[in-house]
């Protein structure tokens, strides 16, 4: 078995270049190793015979960019058309789109080839990819640990090499945290960085489809392909850069700051022994570390709780088996009991559950209790965010507050959300953000967060590290 | 002391279209009280200014009108009635 | 007991947009089911609303029709409810920030001018249409996503004709200033009325009952009284009268209850987040033309001189506008111009159906043929001859004239030959009758039009007929 996904982009790109190996060649890599590794359940749909034929045709095709002939996994809540798209959920179980999402279109543009959909968090609502219909996902480190969510399958597909690269999305954490968990690189860019168009909405306000890859440059490198100001996509925003310009160069004179709050006793202290090394190593490169406080930042998680869920129940109540997906086979006598049924037994507990919160927190007065003051904190809490940024290059500190814990553990609903205790915050702002692993026997994630759209100086950092920061000591 | 009455649930299982009984009710419950105690600890903070609906500072922006490809849009309707979607609710 | 009712109106209008609000697809009508729907009008997962810009032209093309204030954020809404017709589950509209408000329009009551106002006017888009049977629901989701504007009054409507005065003047302005169809039977115009009723002008305004999707204007007038007769009798029993929703039974004419209030929809608006503001500049504001308004048009007209009749042909019949006055604008007497338009013309066109630009007839043909008339050529009845023919068979004037021999007979000499042939071949009624010299004039004024077929120029005629009778 060839070991091709072990290279960087670059090189692989190189051998397609010399005919020195085939995209077929990188095809059969990919299955062979998703088969060797069927246990760890990061797939829900395989993608064999259109995979196989599309990297028979590109071998009398130009080579003509980077990630030509690349094979690379998406997440199954990014649309697919004529390919299952299932976001782990049995309401979707049999539901085969009509259209390409919009980074479906760019890849298929530059020769991807796409191997298979992976598994997550039913409908992205997870942090540990078992509440999957089709099962929970394992870590790639440790098989009895869970790999995080809602982007586990990514994760892990990349962790394991069975893809180089992946696309995951993240509305609270669901690319960091896993990212984190099975130490790779992940990260959620600006919103409005890439089109949402053709990505199954959670949150329409925090969503964002992100890169998940084992190097820094390959991410970069993934992120310039699916980024872009797209006109189904009124959100999006276009800077026309390349991430990888600044890759390589010296990080001496940045400014970082850490949030107070990221350093708390709710941190494992391991964790926060390893940022601390980071940070010796850090100033030892004569670039300036500060703790700052940020208001309201602690209010994350309501904030979360409310307007995620809020924005899910109305999201997903088009999911109702008139024009797609799952309906009920009762007898039922009014349209009600159709939809009621219908959703009930189509979506799981914690999608359920957070409907019903999102149902609850927008009815009647609670909208202006709870909704609207929500979204006003939210402003605070952003804007004290970007004002960090007049002093500061980049906002830094762990990504998650403890290790990957035991498959089963059974946290409640509300003890679940508190894995993204660290995540959230940036989604809120709509900064971009990437979790570096940093950790050597055990996964640990540096969460690197940069301004509005400035990916580039996260790249920029993150490389650096990658390159001379020894994840041992 | 629970957060929700049991009416309370059953009205937001109707906004949500969820079909709930009694079980269901004990079933969710504590998990819900447990999420709404954590909502409301926003309470107690007095700001009501200016909202962020979305990280998002775009304005103005249109569509182009680009012609587009025909999808076939009833290719996953379960239920059809030649060009029609059906929904058929049976008469007691 | 008479109370005194109060009524208000919510009208949708599907705007005359090209595309729909929130998609790319075409603003049609009448075709294949389902085919004009994209996965954006289907409610697909993962699909986003796009935003054409068309809506807010007409949004504020409506909103200066109307007298409106306009928001200049715009916002869009989602409105959260379960129905087959939704495809997403939710409605965009806009609650908090509509695009016009605080407007009026003028009603003419008894000869009296009173402002109906109108509280706001918002856009959304529609559903798709739906067809019930007996358990079975059929839904066409061409309809889904086209644009609509919403336009809500506020209640100082005071009775069942002010409430039809001003859904017909709300359909002129929408019809002239091109924003809608608005045909209440197509669907491109929907009424739901809101009637309450209360004992003195200083009390509270009574619980209101919505009269949903009344299918046609007088069936407005029809439903409102009725519903006022029903809450009449339930205050006269001092019962209450529930906040509900209710149909119209135009066969029973009588309200039916759909469903009441306390089962009434939490809709649980929250601003749409997919969806950037909208910034309406002066620059924007200013670039939206509006065309003239009938009530001007009205003025305009009377100052002419054409009188009511006229008038309310012209008005209920919108291309003629446009085409009296480029006629007009030529040097056509605009009285005469008016008449054959609404007269033998219009009554061709309404025979026909076909479209006055789609005829043989053009400003500059009518010009002609009025100026004929006004320079006394041809008479009227000549010219509802000629008007016929050109519009059957596109031939020029002057042929006509000439092949149906409609020359005036103005020649005194030849008049009076044929006056005196008359005469002496009716001799006998003519001296039987000489003490009766208007029954005379009148009889020999029908026989000369009858020898000439009609083409004696009948001043002349007169005036030599007298002469002959005088001697």
């Amino acid at each position: 078995m060839s070991n091709y996904f072990d290279l960087p982009l670059i090189t692989i790109n190189q051998k397609l270049k010399n005919k020195e190996i085939k995209p077929i060649d990188l095809v059969n890599e990919a299955f062979e190793k998703i088969e060797n590794n069927m246990e760890y359940n990061a797939f829900i749909t395989l993608n064999k015979e259109k995979a196989i034929k599309k990297a028979i045709e590109l071998e009398n095709k130009e080579v003509d960019n980077i990630l030509f002939g690349i094979p690379i996994a998406l997440k199954d809540n990014i649309i697919t058309k004529d390919l299952k798209t299932t976001c782990a959920s049995k309401i979707l179980d049999d539901f085969i789109p009509i259209y390409d999402s919009t980074v479906v279109k760019k890849l298929n543009k530059l020769n991807a080839i796409i191997i298979g959909k992976t598994n997550m968090d039913e409908f992205a609502m997870g942090s540990t990819n078992e509440t999957s219909y089709y099962g929970p996902v394992l870590n790639a480190i440790d098989k009895t640990k869970v790999p995080g969510g809602s982007s586990g399958g990514s994760a892990v597909s990349v962790a394991l090499k069975m893809v180089p690269i992946s696309l995951g999305s993240d509305t609270g954490g669901s690319i960091r945290q896993p990212s984190a968990f099975n130490n790779v690189v992940g990260l959620k860019p600006t919103y409005g960085r890439v089109s949402r168009y053709g990505l199954v909405a959670f949150s329409s306000s925090l969503d964002q489809i992100g890169p998940i890859t084992n190097s820094v440059i390959d991410n970069a490198i993934l992120l310039n392909a699916i980024s872009g100001i797209d006109n189904k996509d009124l959100t999006s925003s276009e800077t026309n850069e390349d991430f990888t310009s600044e890759i390589g160069k010296t990080i001496s004179g940045m400014k970082v700051c850490i949030p107070n709050f990221y350093m708390s006793e709710k941190v494992d202290i391991e964790i926060r022994n390893k940022i601390n090394k980071v940070i010796n190593f850090l100033k030892l490169n004569n670039v300036l570390v500060d703790y700052v406080d940020i208001n309201f930042i602690d209010y994350a998680i309501p904030l979360y709780q409310i307007i995620a869920l809020a924005e899910a129940s109305s999201n997903l109540a088009r999911f109702d088996g008139v024009r797609f997906g799952y309906k009920t086979d009762k007898k039922i006598t009014n349209i009600d009991d159709f939809y009621k049924y219908t959703r009930n037994e189509g979506f799981g507990d914690e999608v359920k559950r957070r409907i019903m919160i999102g149902s609850y927190v927008l009815s009647g007065k609670n909208v202006d209790i709870y909704f609207k003051k929500a979204l006003s904190i939210r402003k605070k809490l952003s804007d004290n965010m970007y004002q960090l940024f007049n002093h500061y290059d980049l906002i830094i500190g762990p990504t998650t507050t403890g290790f990957p814990y035991d498959l089963g553990t059974n946290k409640s609903s509300n003890e679940s959300f508190m894995d993204d205790i660290l995540t959230i915050p940036v989604n809120m702002a709509g900064l971009p953000a990437m979790s570096l692993p940093i950790g050597s026997n055990k996964p640990i994630g540096l969460q690197i967060i940069g301004n509005m759209f400035d990916e580039k100086t996260i790249y920029k950092f993150a490389a650096f590290l990658e390159s001379n920061y020894k994840r041992g000591e | 002391m629970y957060k929700l009455s049991n009416e309370q649930i059953m009205h937001v299982a109707d906004l949500a279209k969820l079909h709930m009984n009694d079980l269901d009710i004990e079933k969710y419950r504590k998990d819900l009280d447990e999420i709404l105690n954590n909502i409301e600890t926003i309470e107690s903070l007095n700001i009501n200014e200016e909202i962020m609906i979305s990280p998002s500072n775009n304005f103005n922006v249109f569509s182009n009108k680009e012609e587009e490809d025909k999808v076939d849009v009833l290719i996953n309707v379960k239920n059809r009635a030649g060009d029609f979607i059906k929904v058929e609710v049976e008469n007691e | 007991m008479a109370y005194i009712p109060t009524i208000g109106l919510e009208v949708h209008c599907e705007l005359k947009t090209k595309n729909k609000a929130f998609s790319n697809s075409k603003n049609t009508y009448g075709l294949t089911a389902n085919s004009e729907a994209n996965e954006i009008d289907m409610g697909y997962p993962g699909a986003l609303p796009t935003l054409n810009k068309e809506i807010f032209d007409f949004g504020i093309k409506c909103a200066k029709a109307l007298n409106c204030k306009i928001n200049i954020d715009g916002y869009f809404d989602r409105k959260n409810y379960f129905y087959p017709d939704n495809s997403k589950n939710y409605q965009i509209t806009q609650q908090d920030y509509p695009i016009g408000y605080d407007g009026y329009i003028e009603i003419e009551v008894n000869q009296m001018k009173k402002k109906i106002y109108i509280e706001e006017i918002h856009l959304e888009e529609d559903t798709a249409k739906s067809f019930h049977e007996k358990g079975l629901t059929l839904l066409d989701f061409n309809r889904s996503g086209i644009p609509l504007i919403e336009i809500v009054s506020k209640p100082n409507i005071s009775n069942e004709i002010e409430a039809v005065l001003y859904v017909e003047k709300l359909r002129e302005i929408l019809s002239y200033s091109d924003i809608s169809d608005v045909k209440i039977e197509e669907g491109s115009m929907r009424c739901d009325v809101n009637v309450s009723i209360r004992k003195e002008e200083y009390d509270k305004l009574g619980h209101k009952v919505e009269i949903k999707n009344v299918g046609s204007i007088n069936s407005i007038k029809l439903a409102i009284l009725s519903e006022i007769e029903r809450q009449s009798i339930l205050f006269d029993n001092n019962e209450l009268i529930v906040e509900q929703t209710r149909k119209y039974d135009e066969k029973a004419n009588s309200t039916i209850l759909m469903r009441t209030k306390e089962t009434k929809n939490d809709y649980r608006y929250f601003p749409e987040p997919d969806i950037p503001r909208v910034h309406i500049d002066d620059a924007w504001i200013n670039s939206i033309q509006l065309l003239v308004l009938p009530d001007e048009l009205r003025e305009k007209y009377r100052s002419y001189g054409i009188n009511d009749i006229g008038i309310n042909a012209l008005i209920s019949n919108k291309e003629l506008n446009g085409f009296l006055n480029e006629t007009i604008s030529l040097g056509a007497d605009p009285i005469i111009s008016s008449n054959l338009l609404t007269g033998d013309i219009l009554s061709y066109l309404n025979k026909t159906g076909v479209s006055i630009y789609n005829t043989y007839i053009n400003p500059s043909i009518l010009n002609r043929l009025v100026n004929k008339i006004k320079n006394d050529e041809i008479s009227s009845k000549m010219s509802k001859v000629i008007i016929q023919k050109i519009l059957e068979t596109g031939k020029d004037i002057d042929v006509i004239v000439k092949e149906e021999g409609l020359i005036k007979i103005t020649n005194k000499e030849e008049l009076n030959l044929l006056i005196n042939n008359i005469i002496n071949n009716n001799s006998n009624f003519i001296n039987s009758n000489l003490d009766n010299k208007i029954k005379l004039e009148k009889y020999i004024m029908g026989q000369v039009m009858k020898e000439t077929n009609g083409n004696a120029d009948p001043i002349i005629s007169l005036e030599l007929i007298k002469e002959v009778l005088i001697k």
